[in-house]
């Protein structure tokens, strides 16, 4: 009966710092991760559908967080828009490998909240375009186009990207931190 | 070279996480408290538990918030508009044509007694805040009720005077003495008991049955329902659920029922324990004594008030009905959003 509570606690402390991550790499924003990241928490375990291992639990939440990402992209679009917005990225100690992630994340953040999530999906959590597709509940060939269309837009600001011709036929070569299949 | 691409969107999110770990930001610590909290509520009200667990908080929300929602309203009331004992033994069936409106607006009603307009006690709330209502009517002191009230117990209650404080038509507070309204309400209770053809044996069990009965709906036509249903769980050796029993437990403490209804220890916790707690929860009314020594002819094992206006409830033989019935209560929750703030009986403190 209060399975939840035990899933829900292992998950917050041992989870808890890749699902800000997650969060993290979406938004560009500690402020919006942080709350990206606890509705998700709220939203997955109020619905009793976490019951089960913690890996499942941790997709679940993670979904979650695709989609209230997107929805509340969809809302946030006709609000005043925060003007910490860039105050609130991390600025970690210079490294290579870090600085052209900051150089991309720029980029990413003027993908639109769905393109953004395809790219997470396909280069992050290395899923096919029908792999995205069913997390994000869209047909493959809207997948195929905001995948396209993220890739253009990256690749005019990182010509250095390559042609990533792969954009709709890689994926699925690498373990997954999603789980496919596990339907609503 | 979509390397490159996975790589920075892979060193963003370790980025995140490492900013995680450096500002002690803690999901399990501080920030894990008001996420679990949120998350018992949403639970409690969208019922994804099981069974009556979710059912109970319903009917728990609903009268705790017809009790506060009484504020300092005047006199002692009954929870029914009718004045004698007889009567009241069959306002329970009477009341089937017509449900009565929630106690918050059965107060309204009611005729204030006391000068000054002294104080409500309505069924289902606990004892000891009926004696500080009480104590505070006739101008004595709540130890000096508590003790008159004992005296006045009969020896079935075994010395615990919860749920043997009853209220029927108001009492004239002004010239009373503690002695008056101790036997004022316990008196009460017996004659109803007697009433409804209740043996001095079963007392305390009935009592523990209409406390409950009376801490969970809204509507006394629907009391022997639920009468029926407390017997059909028991005989099927289910555990009882109910959320009243859970703040009973919690009552007078710091503790937080949002936070774990089903972990709150003590022997009143029906979530923990088999069976009836081992006493009543609160106070009783005419109509929920005699709903429980009269039930409904039921096989109802489930219920849930799936409209706090009207305080409609509906019961279930089984678990697949139920969920046809919360889905209902579910969407007159999301058709009635600020009606649900209205009933929360722990306001959140942010």
């Amino acid at each position: 009966m209060t399975t939840w509570k035990a899933t829900l606690d292992t998950v917050m402390r041992e989870r808890g710092a890749a699902l800000f991550g997650y969060a993290y790499m979406l938004t560009g924003s500690r402020h919006a991760a942080d709350d990206l990241v606890q509705d998700a928490l709220i939203r997955t375990f109020s619905r009793g559908k976490a019951g089960g291992s913690i890996d499942q639990a941790h997709t679940y939440v993670k979904r979650a967080m695709l989609s209230a990402f997107i929805d509340g992209k969809r809302r946030a679009a006709v609000r005043p828009v925060a003007a910490e917005k860039d105050a609130d990225i991390i600025t970690p100690d210079a490294s290579t490998q870090v600085d052209t992630a900051l150089a991309l994340q720029r980029a990413l953040l003027t993908l639109p909240p769905r393109e953004r999530a395809c790219i997470a999906l396909r280069y992050l959590d290395d899923l096919t375009v029908a792999g995205v597709a069913r997390e994000l509940g869209l047909a493959e060939g809207s997948v195929k186009r905001y995948l396209a269309d993220a890739v253009r837009k990256l690749r005019e600001l990182h010509p250095e990207l390559g042609d990533m011709a792969d954009a709709s036929t890689g994926g699925g070569t690498r373990v997954r931190v999603i789980s496919r299949g596990t339907q609503r | 070279m979509s390397e490159k691409l996975t790589d920075s969107l892979a060193a963003l999110q370790q980025l995140g996480a490492a900013d995680y770990r450096a500002h002690e930001h803690n999901y399990a610590s501080a920030d894990g408290t008001q996420i679990r909290r949120h998350v018992s509520r949403k639970r409690a009200v969208y019922g994804t538990g099981a069974g009556v667990a979710s059912v109970a908080a319903v009917g728990a929300i609903v009268f705790a918030a017809s009790a506060t929602g009484l504020g300092n309203r005047a006199t002692f009331a009954p929870a029914a508009t009718s004045t004698s004992p007889t009567a009241q033994a069959d306002d329970a069936a009477a009341s089937n044509a017509t449900p009565s409106p929630l106690p918050s607006q059965r107060a309204d009603d009611q005729q204030p007694l006391g000068s000054d307009g002294a104080y409500v006690g309505s069924p289902g709330q606990d004892a000891e805040s009926i004696l500080e209502i009480g104590a505070k009517g006739i101008g004595v002191s709540v130890e000096k009720l508590r003790t008159a009230v004992i005296a006045a117990l009969p020896k079935e209650a075994g010395g615990n005077y919860e749920g043997w404080l009853s209220v029927r038509d108001a009492l004239d507070l002004s010239d009373a003495t503690a002695d008056d309204l101790a036997h004022f309400f316990v008196d009460f209770t017996i004659e109803t008991l007697k009433a409804s053809g209740v043996a001095p044996v079963d007392y305390e069990e009935t009592l523990i049955k209409a406390s409950l009965i009376a801490s969970e709906l809204p509507n006394q036509s629907d009391y022997p329902m639920l009468a029926a249903v407390i017997d059909n769980r028991l005989a099927n050796d289910m555990k009882l659920e109910f959320d009243s029993t859970v703040r009973f437990a919690l009552r007078g403490e710091a503790g937080d029922f949002d936070d774990s209804p089903t972990q709150v220890d003590g022997r009143y916790n029906t979530y923990q324990n088999r069976g009836l707690p081992p006493g009543p929860v609160g106070s009783v009314s005419a109509s929920a004594i005699d709903a429980v020594a009269h039930p409904a002819k039921s096989d109802a094992l489930f219920f849930v008030t799936v409209n706090f206006e009207t305080g409609e409830t509906k019961f279930a033989d089984t678990y697949a009905e139920q969920q046809v019935n919360l889905e209902e209560y579910v969407n007159w929750l999301r058709e009635h959003p600020r009606r649900y703030e209205d009933y929360t009986p722990h306001p959140d403190p942010q």
